[in-house]
């Protein structure tokens, strides 16, 4: 057996197993190690080094950030300004929580996250209103998709590091396709409600009134441009702009909105703690891993495979978009992209793919991701908080699926979507 | 006295050092941030500094998630099979996890070593790397640690097999 194929084989023997994702890369490459003559140590050294990369600190910066804007009622605001304009239409409380989600999302960088801080208020909202459980379940859980695909997004700092391509040019990549999504989910939204015909008094706007609430609000909506204005104004890198993002976030939460108690603190430092846990690490395997790969000139193998089906960049894009939604169902998302990006990185740029294009396309993908059973993490937070089962709410979101399909294809054909703004602002062209 | 203190570490332990750690690196590149747009002067050490908190933060978090089971897996085969057999596929998976976690705890001691042998020095802040690379072994340890303990008192309480997900469902 060649290095390669105990490599591959031990990988999906040991994910098979149900070994944590991490560690399964860890031991592949440890026992592939042992039939050629690399010395072990290598491993703690990877270990060390390959999360040794400074735009990593990025993520639990951005975590730590939203966590603390969510405990500090920076939500509630969000929620009480988007309600007023979505109030005129049919299921205005379901397209309030996609826009509200939206807004989340450049505040916050990470899909579960989104779900969570804007479903736990909307969720019970909903459901109050005579909404149907698995709809309220359905439009948080796809709303908090745009969580990665709006900047701030840790899909995409991860996969600027990996790919080795601008992170602000991958944030400034992924407007047009965010606000372009968050639309689509807020047109299902709508036509959803009105399918099923939900009672719910349309209310009269009241432009004084949103104006007010506007004023009310300002702090927490003026956080995405202070977020996001200092990273497209070129002013700060992305872990500048995490951290002044957790400042703001301390000033808004702590002594604009008075919400913010040592408790509320402790744990949002807790969740920046567990992304580094959890799948920080697992770029510290999959670095070993992916050494093992490049040592034994997989990529290239891999490259030359997918060349020989077919040499035409849409076709291998379709191939490629097929083979992220099956994935999605059983991984985690930022796990695909970590073992991923690597491996499918050199037939991209064979095929002349701005690699811009295809790291949005990877992260729409894993958007859907989120949302397939059995592993649709999304799924998991709204289906606790709406108290429906996995099983409906999977069904209730098969029309926001089609959606981001939809979408998916119309970006995956024009380039032009995802790398314009990127281009015009001198990013990623060379 | 000592038992409360053990049952406080055992708890918080991972917790405290961790939050610690991702404060500190707050704390430096706040203050890189501020040096720099303020004063327009660089801070070579928050730099260095804020990327070992790093380092260590992830390290000592993986040992917090393997404690709490929040370590990431695929598990929707577990749905194929018969859930009683399931906590022991689940049991094999953990003891492989095991195993691997302390032939890379000695592998992260060489790695410490060796430092120690041929030092080198953190370019801005002068540290010794050897001290930097503790963690590695540090962490596979603690983990290890974390996951027989899991298991200590799973076998105990007759609760392990309550341990096994499947189709990634949080418990």
């Amino acid at each position: 057996m060649t290095t390669l194929t105990i490599l591959i084989l031990v990988l999906i023997v040991g994910l098979l197993l149900g070994l944590p994702i991490f560690m399964a890369l860890g031991v592949s490459t440890c026992v592939a190690l042992l039939v050629t003559d690399v010395p072990l140590s290598m491993i703690p050294q990877t270990l060390f080094r390959g999360v040794d990369q400074f735009p990593l600190l990025a993520i639990p910066c951005f975590i730590l950030a939203g966590s603390i804007m969510e405990y500090s009622g920076v939500t509630r605001q969000i929620i009480d300004v988007v309600r007023k304009p979505a109030g005129i239409m049919h299921g205005g409380l379901g397209v309030a929580t996609i826009l509200a989600c939206m807004f989340f999302s450049a505040i916050s960088g990470s899909g579960p996250g989104t779900v969570a801080a804007v479903g736990s208020l909307m969720i019970p909202s909903m459901i109050r209103s005579g909404y149907d459980r698995g709809y309220a379940g359905a439009v948080a859980s796809s709303g908090g998709t745009l969580g990665i695909l709006i900047p701030p997004s840790n899909p995409m700092i991860i996969y600027g590091v990996i790919a080795s391509v601008s992170i602000t040019g991958m944030f400034l990549a992924g407007m047009i396709p965010g606000l372009m999504i968050g639309l689509a989910h807020c047109f299902v939204a709508w036509l959803v409600a009105k399918r099923l015909k939900f009672v719910e008094k349309p209310e009269r706007f009241n432009l004084v009134d949103f104006l007010r609430t506007c004023w009310a609000s300002k702090w927490a909506l003026a956080s995405p441009f202070v977020i996001l204005g200092g990273i497209y104004a070129g002013i700060f890198t992305p872990v500048e702009a995490s951290i002044v993002a957790v400042f703001w976030a301390l000033f808004v939460g702590g002594l604009i909105n008075r919400q913010l108690t040592f408790p509320k603190l402790y744990q949002a430092l807790q969740d920046g703690v567990m992304i580094s846990g959890t799948v920080l690490v697992i770029v510290g395997t999959s670095t070993l891993f992916g050494q093992l790969l490049t040592f034994e000139q997989a990529p290239t193998r891999m490259a030359n495979m997918i060349l020989t089906i077919s040499s035409d960049w849409f076709v291998v894009m379709l191939l490629m978009i097929a083979v992220f939604y099956v994935l999605g169902m059983f991984m985690e998302t930022l796990s695909t992209i970590i073992i991923l990006t690597p491996v499918l990185l050199p037939v991209v740029t064979k095929l002349g793919i701005d690699p811009i294009h295809f790291g949005i396309i990877f992260v729409v993908t894993n958007e859907v991701a989120f949302l397939t059973p059995p592993l649709g993490v999304n799924l998991f937070v709204a289906s606790k908080m709406a108290d429906v089962s996995l099983e409906r709410l999977a069904i209730h979101v098969l029309p926001h699926i089609a959606a981001i399909t939809v979408c998916i294809l119309i970006l995956a054909y024009f380039p032009f979507f995802s790398t314009w703004l990127p281009h015009l602002l001198g990013y990623g062209k060379f | 006295m000592m038992s409360k203190t053990f049952a406080f570490l055992d708890e918080h332990l991972e917790k405290i050092l961790c939050s610690l750690l991702l404060s500190v690196l707050v704390a430096c590149l706040g203050w890189q941030v501020f040096m720099r747009y303020v004063f327009k002067s660089g801070v070579t050490w928050a730099e260095e500094l804020s990327r070992f908190a790093f380092i260590w933060t992830i390290y000592l978090g993986v040992a917090l998630a393997a404690k709490q089971g929040q370590h990431v897996r695929v598990t929707a085969q577990y749905l194929l099979i018969p859930q009683r057999l399931r906590p022991f596929l689940w049991l094999t998976a953990d003891a492989v996890w095991v195993v691997f976690n302390i032939l890379f705890t000695i592998q992260g001691i060489g790695l410490v070593q060796h430092a120690f042998q041929f030092p080198e020095a953190t370019p801005s802040l002068g540290w010794s790397a050897a001290y930097i690379y503790t963690i590695i072994p540090i962490g596979f340890l603690l983990m290890t640690l974390r996951l027989l303990q899991l298991y200590y008192k799973g076998f105990k309480n007759n609760t392990w097999r309550e341990m096994a997900k499947a189709g990634g469902a949080e418990s």
